[in-house]
């Protein structure tokens, strides 16, 4: 070979490595969306454009679905619980000062304290308080308060899914401890950006409530484009996908054992879309989704969610070839159709599983 | 003035020179074991592969290539062999190497590739190497006989060896034509070599051809490119990441790119550059930089290349004796290095030759006649538990082969990771796709979930699982198995058995059973403790903790004391003196030597906040401090002045702060000073002393009744520690009656529930 050789080899060597090596940098997986923490647009720079979307928006449940703790809605519902906390459990005392919220509770001589973080709920059912704990790792697991206050009722009494009986542990008197996944399940669907830095929530940039991004993604190149940039995931959304996203917090059937899906199970029930796909309603139109029948954008109360203007839409009398209540009724479908069931003492839901009533099951009905 | 001598391009040496080049050279032989032996160590008794079973995987389809041999009954149980013999056939390749590069090159050359071949040994290679180093040895064969007539059977024999035994097929083929071709070309060549060296190679690769457009070999071919091109998951497959890739390298990848360095070096400096050799050099540089996983083999190609180069300059300033007193040098220090290496504390050798303590090699998942899918998480290490049998019993829904599988890492990589981070449920992604892994393995249903041991955080959070259950743990692999699956049940119940007896002493507590724990080395049971104590089994993880402490087995002592911490703070609002002291001491300790990594020291930082010792925390890790973290955790400084003597001591102890804390003992009521005395001697003695100092102060009745209830809680922890369930009972029991109403009591009655259940 020449003597000029080397120089040239080796530029043509090193441009291919980088080339090829450019090519083959570690590729990042994708993300839980509300885990990243980049790409977000004020949240209120929604309303800027969307003001018909947004005008009753922060009215509605999923925007209120998270609270600190020290939100005066939550402060006072917990000093109206102050008032009546000895009634409810003796050794139970809350304090409340400017700083924090602390439920106490005594044992003997020893007081057992729980600092509250944060209120869940919208109160459209209930709103149950929760405190953090740190552990080891510095991760956080969850201390769900014993006590939660129920819509139904307007009262106190114990959070859904808690023994009536207290434990012996040392939290057992003030509340239920989860670990570090389940509470991250927790304020995962009760919050639109839930940043983890090296696997640990970084709660100081958590964004509390299911708002604008939580549906429509990160929307910073939306709002820098000012609209040019649309979004992809609605536009484009099956049938399914449209319901398997609002199934990621209210679940759907693929989370659930096979034979839980079962009419008579009460548990189903809270889990809307778990219900919904096993509907022949849902089976047979292929455009019936959450969203045809609600509006996210605004409190369900300004919504005529329960009417029957959908269920018209399939099942007219006008229309000869549509089918038609079989019990003769022409309205007031959902009470037959779509029945409120009691699933925890103080809290009904909707029972989401469209089908012919079965009248001799009681849980249903 | 350096004089250089030059050789010609083509060897002329007589053929008895060139069988003498093939006498066993003892001495790199030799050499080169000792540095496998030393740094890839493993019983007589343990497996190498030499033929791996991969791709027969949940995801493969009918036309994969797979390796022949090991689909063959016959040949199949070849796939592994001893590793002894493995480590002999290493030596022999890379000493047959070292002494060639020594004999043309010069001895520096050999004995840095020597070094770097076998320190970044790689046994799954092996086969591949011996295979280039067949064809070098059919090279020289056929120029120093060119009338020689079995040239080019023996090329279709390797050829068809390769494709018998190994993927590595196209390395195989690629350094026959760069060694042959140009040879050829140059026409000085006997015409019947030339033709039958010709007819074979045509034959070769038409029947590799037509293989490939037959089968799935055309994949397996393309091995070398699919593993540059792939997209890389460095948490799934890291070792098809470039060199560079993802931070400083390897000391081995060092180690090796040096030695290719060396190569180019020579292949520059010599006045005559074959284009054989530029040709190979830059190929095979270009493959190993961009593929961490083919960097050995590219390095042994480039070597063996440059070996039959004889356009070599020697240094005629350096005297014969010089070299040799080089060489003799070199030899030596290789040779120290090695012998210190392998009788140092706690090594393989050591335990096996002196000790004669060996333990249960590795987790045998074949006993626990289940059969099912595995599901495996780090598919570089993972695998290596995958040989024949358990390939058969437990298919891993996907493997290592890049060349069937690159293009399903992506997702595959997506669902390991909402494995480790139990994402069990429906989410949706950046990519506008849903991750969640229960709807996505619904299709595989694997029974198994196979975690890297050192993958400590997946263990955590995997072991709060309700789909999988921990199993097994060896120093290789974590096993859970599927939680349903009624097979298991019994593997279930002895694990948890097991683990619950590790961490809570009984009367009779049975050792760790073989077939849930097994460590063959303390590097093994310091990373298994690791994994205990990653699962909230501190006690377990002290209990496993090898009795020689290295800087690993220490760091996990304080994970472990930190754990014990967070356990008394958590369950009772008050502060473990005991543990904390403990903790923070070892952490001081090796803080002071930088020990700590900065992923751990972020850790450590956040976790003393949770104990509330920011100070010290900020202390210990200032340049982890962030202007966020000074924000929300705002440094609440200790007012000392505020503090009473007891308190101020306490604080002390709680920061490991030794010195502040023996001169404070001073300052106290003396009735009390015995009771702090002791919590300060707790690493200074060991734990059987420590419980009996603690008894005889106990015993003694002089301390005020809080401190001695608390003392008789310390003391029952020291005694769960020691593995002594009488005295743990007694004195936890004692306390409890002494200060019934104690904020220790939630623990005290938990610890006491625990032991007594066993």
């Amino acid at each position: 070979m020449g003597q000029r050789w080397p120089p040239v080899v080796l530029a043509v060597l090193l441009i291919t490595i980088i080339l090829l090596g450019r090519a083959k940098h570690p590729h990042p997986l994708p993300e839980p969306q509300l885990g990243r923490a980049r790409l977000w647009a004020d949240s209120d720079s929604c309303a800027d454009c969307h003001f018909e979307q947004t005008e009753f928006f922060l009215q509605t449940g999923h925007a209120r679905t998270l609270q600190s703790a020290s939100d005066p809605e939550s402060l006072r519902l917990l000093k109206e619980f102050r008032q009546v906390a000895s009634e409810k459990d003796e050794a139970l005392t809350i304090d409340i000062d400017q700083q924090e919220i602390v439920v106490s509770s005594t044992v003997g001589s020893s007081i057992r304290d729980l600092e509250l973080d944060w209120c869940f709920g919208s109160g459209t059912h209930a709103r149950t308080w929760v405190g953090t704990l740190p552990d080891s790792w510095g991760e956080r697991d969850l201390i769900e308060f014993r006590w939660s206050w129920y819509h139904e009722t307007d009262d106190f009494d114990i959070t859904p899914g808690q023994s009536l009986q207290k434990g012996t542990g040392y939290f057992a008197a003030l509340g239920t401890l989860f670990d570090t996944p389940k509470a991250r399940r927790c304020f995962s669907c009760h919050s639109t950006v839930l940043p983890q830095n090296e696997g640990r929530t970084d709660f100081q940039e958590l964004h509390s409530g299911v708002t604008c991004q939580r549906c429509h993604g990160p929307r910073q190149a939306h709002v820098e484009s000012e609209g040019e940039i649309q979004e992809g995931f609605w536009a484009a959304a099956s049938q399914l996908e449209s319901i398997q996203r609002c199934g990621e917090c209210h679940r759907i059937a693929e989370d659930q054992k096979p034979e839980e899906i079962t009419p008579g199970n009460p548990d189903i029930v809270r889990f809307q879309p778990v219900g919904l796909v096993q509907s022949p309603c849902f089976k047979n139109s292929p455009q019936l989704t959450c969203v045809t029948c609600h509006n996210p954008h605004q409190p369900l109360s300004m919504q005529n969610s329960s009417g029957i203007w959908q269920c018209v839409q399939c099942h007219d009398p006008q229309q000869d070839h549509h089918v038609l209540c079989s019990a003769g009724h022409r309205d007031n479908c959902l009470e037959c159709h779509m029945p409120k069931v009691q699933v925890f003492e103080n809290i009904q839901f909707t029972d989401h599983w469209i089908r012919m009533p079965d009248f001799s099951s009681e849980t249903v009905n | 003035m350096n004089h250089t001598t030059h050789r010609p391009t083509v060897d002329s040496r007589k053929p008895e020179d060139v069988r003498q080049r093939y006498k066993i050279p003892i001495r790199w032989c030799l050499l080169s074991g000792l540095v496998i032996l030393s740094f890839h160590p493993s019983l007589p008794s343990g497996r190498s592969i030499l033929m791996p079973t991969t791709g027969q995987t949940i995801l493969s389809e009918p036309g994969d290539w797979h390796i022949p041999a090991t689909q063959i009954e016959w040949t199949r149980n070849w796939g592994s062999i001893a590793y002894p013999l493995m480590v002999c056939l290493g030596s022999l390749c890379i000493g047959f190497l070292a002494q060639s590069l020594a004999a043309r090159i010069g001895t520096g050359t050999a004995i840095i590739a020597l070094i770097s071949l076998s320190y970044g040994f790689e046994d799954w290679h092996m086969l591949t190497a011996l295979l280039l180093l067949a064809l070098l040895y059919v090279l020289l064969r056929a120029r120093s006989d060119t009338q020689d007539k079995f040239v080019g059977p023996l090329l279709i024999l390797i050829v068809a060896i390769a494709v018998f035994t190994t993927l590595e097929i196209s390395i195989v083929c690629l350094f026959w034509i760069i060694l042959f071709i140009p040879w050829w070309l140059t026409g000085d060549s006997q015409r019947r070599f030339v033709q039958s060296g010709f007819l074979g190679t045509v034959g070769s690769f038409l029947l590799l051809f037509t293989g490939g457009m037959a089968t799935g070999l055309w994949k397996t071919l393309l091995r070398p490119w699919s593993a540059v091109t792939t997209p890389v998951y460095p948490e799934l497959l890291d070792s098809l990441t470039p060199v560079f890739g993802s931070g400083v390298p390897t000391l081995e990848h060092m180690m090796l790119v040096l030695t290719l360095l060396t190569c180019w070096y020579h292949a520059i400096s010599g006045i005559d550059r074959p284009l054989t050799v530029v040709t190979c050099l830059f190929l095979f540089t270009l493959l190993g930089l961009l593929c961490g996983y083919y960097l050995w083999l590219s390095v042994v190609a480039s070597l063996l290349c440059l070996s039959t180069t004889s356009s070599i300059e020697e240094r005629s300033g350096i005297s014969i004796k010089r070299v040799k007193m080089m060489r003799v040098g070199a030899t030596l220090s290789i040779a120290g290095v090695c012998l210190l290496k392998l009788s140092g504390p706690g090594t393989i050798v050591r335990q096996y030759l002196f000790e004669g303590t060996l333990a249960v090699h590795r987790i045998d998942p074949l006993e626990w006649k289940s059969e099912g899918p595995a599901l495996l998480l780090d598919l570089d290490r993972c695998s290596e538990w995958l040989d024949v049998q358990t390939t058969e019993q437990y298919p891993p829904v996907i493997d290592n082969r890049w060349d069937l599988y690159g293009q399903d890492y992506a997702e595959y990589a997506a669902l390991t990771r909402d494995l480790k981070e139990m994402r069990a449920l429906l989410y949706f992604r950046t990519d506008q796709n849903f991750g969640g892994y229960l709807h996505r393995i619904k299709d595989w249903k694997p029974l198994l979930v196979v975690a890297d041991t050192a993958e400590q955080d997946a263990i955590r959070d995997l072991s709060l699982s309700p789909h999988w259950k921990m199993i097994g743990i060896d120093g290789q692999a974590t096993y859970f198995g599927h939680a349903d699956d009624p097979t298991f049940r019994q593997q279930v119940q002895t694990a948890g058995r097991t683990f619950l007896n590790l961490e809570w002493p009984g009367p009779q507590t049975p050792p760790p059973a073989p077939q849930v724990i097994a460590a063959s080395t303390p590097a093994e049971a310091t990373q298994i403790a690791g994994a205990m104590n990653s699962i909230r089994l501190p006690y377990a993880a002290l209990h496993l903790l090898p009795v020689e402490q290295s800087i690993e087995s220490r760091k996990i002592q304080a994970w472990s004391y930190l754990e014990l911490s967070y356990r008394v703070h958590r369950n009772t609002g008050q502060h473990s003196l005991l543990d904390e002291y403990r903790a923070l001491t070892l952490i001081r300790n090796l803080a002071a030597q930088k020990r700590w990594t900065s992923r751990e020291s972020e850790r450590l930082l956040v976790s003393l906040r949770g104990l509330e010792l920011e100070p010290v925390a900020e202390q210990l890790f200032p340049s982890f401090v962030t202007e966020k973290d000074f924000e929300a955790n705002p440094p609440e400084r200790t007012d000392y002045s505020e503090m009473s003597e007891e308190g101020l001591i306490r604080f002390y102890l709680r920061a490991g702060n030794t010195v502040a804390a023996r001169d404070q003992i001073e300052h106290l009521d003396p009735t009390h000073r015995p009771f702090y005395s002791v919590i300060l001697s707790s690493l200074d003695q060991p734990l059987e002393e420590l419980a009996k100092s603690m008894y005889s102060l106990v015993e003694q009745g002089n301390l005020p009744l809080e401190l001695r209830s608390e003392l008789l809680f310390y003391l029952g922890c020291v005694a769960i520690e020691v593995g002594d369930h009488a005295v743990a009972v007694q004195a936890l029991t004692q306390s409890q009656q002494i200060d019934p109403q104690s904020g220790l009591t939630p623990l005290r009655i938990t610890y006491l529930q625990q032991l007594q259940s066993q």
